[in-house]
C-alpha cells in the first residue's frame, strides 16, 4: 500500500485542453464531450428559433385581412331592445383618380367607358387635366370593382368608406341623432357613443322598442294634426330601472337624407326643451308634504279662499266651482291652486326645494344623449314659493318629469334615465319613504277615475292608469302668451306600478270636429274640444296611446301572475 | 453527469417546444380559414337580417297590409287576452291580468 502511495501517476494530457489567464482569477475548462454538446445545444437554439418564429408568424392572407380590416373605417351597428337594427353600417368602396399616376389616358378612358357606359367622360377630362385627384365612382358594387382592378392602372385609387342606414327612418332620430361627411357624429347618441362606436367590436343595444315608439310617433302624429300643435313630446319609461322604452319627439327628420337641420321647431322636445308645466307640480307639493310628516291624505284645509294676492300678482282657482273646504287628496284630485299654496307654505322653501332638488328637476340631468336641457334658475321667495307649489314659473324637462314620477310612484328609488341597456342592474338608492308611493299612487288614480277629477279620458279598461295634468301658458321672450303647453304625466298600474308615460303637446288648438269618447261606461260621444286644457287633449292622446301599447307593455314588458 | 442531465433537459425541452409549435401551424391555418369564412358568413347574415328588419317594420307591415288586405288591423283588447295552462294534457285558459284592480 505504502509502495502504491509513493508511486508517480502519469497523465496523459494530450487531449486536454487548458486556457488560464494569468493577471486574472478565471479559469475556463473544456473537455472533448462538453464542447461537442456545446455545439449541438447552438444548432439546435438556432433551429429551435426558426421554427417557432415559422409557427407564429402570420400567413400572408392573414396580414393582408389584418391591414385591410385596421385601415378600413368602422362604426359599430345600434340595435333596439330586441336587438332589430335601429343603425347599420355597411362598408363600402369610393373608386379616385390620381391624374398624375395616368401614363394612358385614352386607353384607361376607354377601359372606364366600357364599364361605365352611362358616365359623362366630357367633364372627367376636364377633371384628368386638373391635375388633382378626384372622385370617379362612390359606394361602387364588387362586380365593377373587381372590374377595375383587373384593368391593374395604377391611377384607379380604392378608398374604403362606410355607409351608415337608419332602416327606420324618422322613427329614432332624435334619440341616435346624426353623423357628419368624415362619420363623425355631431348630434344624439351618435355624438355622445362617437368613440364607442368607432371602437367597439360589438353592436351598441338600446333599451327602446321599435314597435312601442312607432306606435307613439303615430298617434302623435295623428294628434299633432287634430289639434295642430306646432309639436309634441313623450317619454315612456320602466320606473324600476329607468329603461326608456319610447323617446319621441316631432317633428322629426330622416337621417338617411343628412340634412343640416337649423329649425329651432326641430328641438328634441322631450330632453332639451325646458318648460313650465304648470299643475303637474302640484304632485311634488304634496308628496314632499306626504315625505315631511306634516299631512295625510285626510287632512282637510278649511276655508279656502278663491283667489289670493302675492307682491301683485293674483292667484286664484282655475275651476270657479271649487269647493272652500278640502283635504289634501282632494285637492290633488281637482288640481286646486290655493290648497297646493296652501300645502307649499306649510312646508316652507327650504323643504320643497331639497324634495324638487332631491327628484332632479331643478337641475341639469345627466343623461346618454347631450340634447340635454338646463331648468331656468329659480330665485325662491316668498312668492315664489307659493306659485312654484302650483306648478307656475317653474320649468323643467319632460325627461325630468318622467323621472321625478318615477322616483315618486316606485317606493322612493332614485333611478336614472337610461336608453343604452346595462345587462349589470345596480343597487337603487331610497331617497324617498316608501310611504309616500303608498299615499300619492291611489290619488293619482283618482284624478283619472273620480268625476272631479280632470283625467276621466284616460281610464283605459285593464291597465289602472293614475296620473296628474298639467295646462301652462306658454311664456314667450319673458312674457305669458296665450299659447299653451299642455301635459299629462300617467302611472301605470298604479296597484303595481311598472310604467311612467309623460306626454306633452306644444301650443294645441282645439278641434271642433274631434268627437271624444267617454270612458265611464256611459257609451256617450262629445264632439269637439270644449277647452284648451290638458284634460281635453293630452289626456285624449295618452289614453289613445295606452289603448295601442299596452298589450305589448303587458304580455311583453310585464310580470305574468 | 449532473451538468451532462441539464443541458440535456433544455436542448430537449426547447426542440419539443419548437416541434409542438410547428405541429400546431397547420391548427392555427385551419382556425384562420373557419373565422374567415365566419367572417363571410356573419357579413351576408347582418345584411340579410337588416333587409328583414326594415321589410318586418311596423311602416313597411301597415303599407303591405293597405296593399293586399283590406281590412284593418284589429286594435286587441287586454282583457282578450288569456293565460293557457296545460296539466296533465288538458289545457285551461284564464283571463289575463295587468292589475289587481276590480
Amino acid at each position: 500500500m505504502k509502495n502504491n502511495n509513493s508511486k508517480i501517476i502519469i497523465e496523459n494530457q494530450q487531449n486536454d485542453f487548458k486556457y488560464q489567464k494569468n493577471k486574472s482569477n478565471l479559469n475556463i475548462t473544456f473537455n472533448r464531450i462538453s464542447f461537442i454538446f456545446f455545439v449541438f445545444f447552438v444548432i439546435g437554439l438556432l433551429f429551435s428559433i426558426h421554427l417557432i418564429h415559422l409557427g407564429s408568424r402570420k400567413t400572408q392572407v392573414e396580414l393582408i385581412s389584418y391591414n385591410k380590416l385596421s385601415n378600413k373605417p368602422y362604426r359599430a351597428d345600434i340595435v333596439d331592445a330586441n336587438k332589430k337594427y335601429i343603425v347599420k353600417t355597411i362598408n363600402s368602396i369610393d373608386i379616385g383618380i390620381s391624374p398624375q399616376k395616368i401614363i394612358d389616358e385614352k386607353k384607361l378612358l376607354l377601359n372606364l367607358k366600357y364599364i361605365f357606359p352611362n358616365k359623362n367622360y366630357e367633364v372627367i377630362k376636364k377633371k384628368i387635366k386638373k391635375g388633382k385627384f378626384f372622385y370617379f365612382e362612390k359606394k361602387i358594387s364588387e362586380d365593377n370593382y373587381e372590374k377595375l382592378m383587373q384593368l391593374g392602372d395604377k391611377s384607379i385609387e380604392p378608398r374604403d368608406n362606410l355607409i351608415r342606414i337608419y332602416p327606420q327612418k324618422n322613427l329614432f332620430s332624435h334619440i341616435i341623432g346624426q353623423i357628419d361627411n368624415d362619420n363623425n357624429g355631431i348630434s344624439g347618441l351618435e355624438k355622445s357613443l362617437d368613440e364607442r362606436l368607432k371602437n367597439a367590436k360589438e353592436q351598441v343595444t338600446l333599451t327602446v322598442d321599435k314597435d312601442i315608439q312607432y306606435l307613439i310617433r303615430e298617434e302623435l302624429k295623428k294628434f299633432n294634426k287634430i289639434f295642430k300643435a306646432k309639436g309634441s313630446g313623450s317619454i315612456l319609461m320602466d320606473i324600476n330601472n329607468g329603461d326608456i322604452l319610447s323617446l319621441v319627439s316631432l317633428p322629426d327628420f330622416d337621417p338617411n337624407k343628412r340634412e343640416k337641420i337649423s329649425d329651432l321647431n326641430y328641438i328634441n322636445r322631450v330632453t332639451k326643451g325646458v318648460y313650465e308645466f304648470g299643475s303637474v307640480f302640484k304632485t311634488f307639493t304634496i308628496a314632499a308634504a306626504f315625505e315631511e310628516k306634516l299631512i295625510e291624505p285626510q287632512t282637510k284645509f278649511i276655508d279656502l279662499p278663491h283667489s289670493l294676492n302675492c307682491a301683485g300678482f293674483k292667484i286664484k282657482e282655475y275651476d270657479k266651482k271649487i269647493p272652500k273646504n278640502l283635504t289634501a287628496e282632494q285637492i290633488l284630485v281637482r288640481s286646486g291652486n290655493i290648497g297646493s299654496v296652501r300645502i307649499g307654505q306649510q312646508l316652507g322653501e327650504e323643504k320643497l326645494r331639497t324634495f324638487l332638488s332631491k327628484l332632479g328637476v331643478l337641475e341639469k340631468i345627466s343623461f346618454d344623449i347631450e340634447e340635454v336641457g338646463k331648468p331656468i334658475k329659480f330665485n325662491w321667495g316668498k312668492c315664489p314659493l307659493a306659485t312654484a307649489s302650483f306648478g307656475h314659473g317653474i320649468t323643467t324637462t319632460l325627461l325630468q318629469l318622467a323621472k321625478a314620477y318615477s322616483i315618486i310612484s316606485n317606493g322612493g328609488f332614485n333611478i336614472q334615465p337610461r336608453l343604452i341597456k346595462n345587462e349589470n342592474e345596480n343597487q337603487l338608492e331610497r331617497i324617498i319613504n316608501n310611504d309616500v308611493s303608498k299615499k300619492i299612487l291611489p290619488i293619482l288614480r283618482k284624478v283619472v277615475t273620480t268625476k272631479e277629477g280632470t283625467a276621466s279620458l284616460a281610464n283605459v279598461a285593464g291597465y289602472e292608469i293614475g296620473g296628474k295634468t298639467g295646462t301652462a301658458q306658454k311664456s314667450v321672450s319673458g312674457k305669458y302668451s296665450n299659447q299653451k303647453i299642455n301635459s299629462f304625466v300617467t302611472v301605470f298600474p298604479t296597484s303595481n306600478p311598472q310604467f311612467v308615460l309623460a306626454i306633452m303637446l306644444d301650443e294645441p288648438k282645439t278641434n271642433a270636429n274631434y268627437i271624444y269618447h267617454y270612458r265611464d261606461g256611459s257609451n256617450i260621444k262629445y264632439k269637439g274640444t270644449p277647452y284648451n286644457t290638458a284634460g281635453w287633449t293630452t289626456v285624449e292622446v295618452t289614453g289613445q296611446i295606452v289603448e295601442k301599447i299596452g298589450p305589448i307593455l303587458a304580455t311583453k314588458y310585464s310580470e305574468i301572475k | 453527469m449532473k451538468k451532462f442531465f441539464v443541458i440535456f433537459l433544455v436542448i430537449s425541452l426547447i426542440l419539443s417546444t419548437a416541434v409542438i409549435k410547428n405541429s400546431t401551424k397547420r391548427i392555427d391555418d385551419d382556425i384562420f380559414t373557419v373565422k374567415e369564412n365566419l367572417r363571410d358568413l356573419k357579413k351576408n347574415y347582418d345584411i340579410l337580417k337588416l333587409e328583414h328588419d326594415y321589410l318586418s317594420s311596423a311602416d313597411k307591415l301597415l303599407e303591405y297590409q293597405n296593399l293586399y288586405f283590406e281590412n284593418e288591423l284589429i286594435k286587441k283588447d287586454i282583457q282578450n287576452i288569456y293565460i293557457i295552462y296545460k296539466q296533465k294534457n288538458i289545457l285551461t285558459f284564464k283571463t289575463f291580468e295587468l292589475t289587481n284592480e276590480k
